[in-house]
């Protein structure tokens, strides 16, 4: 069976790291399961939230489940494609997953989990996707 | 992780409380709080990486 691919948004890092939100927190326990995409806006949007201790886990966490860093710029065409749906500091991130042919966007952002629909992936909180994907 | 209570005392030097703030495990009381409080600062980040520097997330060639 293919291995998934998904994309986590930066909140999902942030819940699970500070043990804010024990879905998240799970989430990250079990992403070396998954083909997860790390691209260079949510790495730095994690750098200015997380401190010193909690970005040495951050990196500890790629080395050891081998998240993809990805360099990458998305196209100004797909950004605006979902500016019309979204606001545009959200509408990159979905911009993101499209570009890199995600399956799932795990968020617990409200714009994307409330009457965004996409083709192109799903949308689910970290909470839904473990139900959907790792207990069944 | 550090662990504080629920406040950071004044005389402490600005860089060091914002660092323990940074840290700080909340509570179980106040995470529905701190969840909405991480998703608007999460946000408010995100403006500013986009308006500081698109050109280092965005290709506008492909306009």
């Amino acid at each position: 069976m293919p291995i998934l691919t998904i994309l986590l948004d930066s909140n999902e890092y942030i819940f699970g790291l500070k043990d804010i939100y024990s879905s998240s927190n799970r989430l990250l326990s079990i992403l070396s399961s998954f083909n997860v995409k790390v691209p260079r806006f949510i790495l730095d949007e994690l750098h200015d939230n997380l401190s010193d201790i909690l970005l040495k886990e951050l990196y500890q966490l790629i080395k050891t489940t081998g998240l993809e860093i990805i360099e990458e710029k998305v196209s100004i065409r797909l950004v605006e494609k979902y500016q019309k749906q979204l606001p545009v500091e959200d509408a990159i991130i979905a911009a993101y997953s499209e570009f890199l042919k995600v399956e799932v966007l795990v968020s617990e952002n409200r714009h994307f989990l409330v009457d965004f629909r996409p083709k192109a992936f799903k949308v689910l909180s970290s909470k839904e996707f473990i139900e959907q994907y790792f207990l069944s | 992780m550090t662990k504080v209570s629920g406040w950071i005392p004044m005389l402490l030097p600005k860089d060091i409380a914002k660092k323990l703030l940074k840290d700080a495990v909340p509570s179980s009381i106040g995470k529905r709080v701190n969840q909405k409080q991480v998703l608007s600062v999460l946000h408010k980040t995100r403006k500013k990486l986009l308006k500081k520097n698109p050109h280092a997330y965005i290709d506008y060639s492909a306009r």
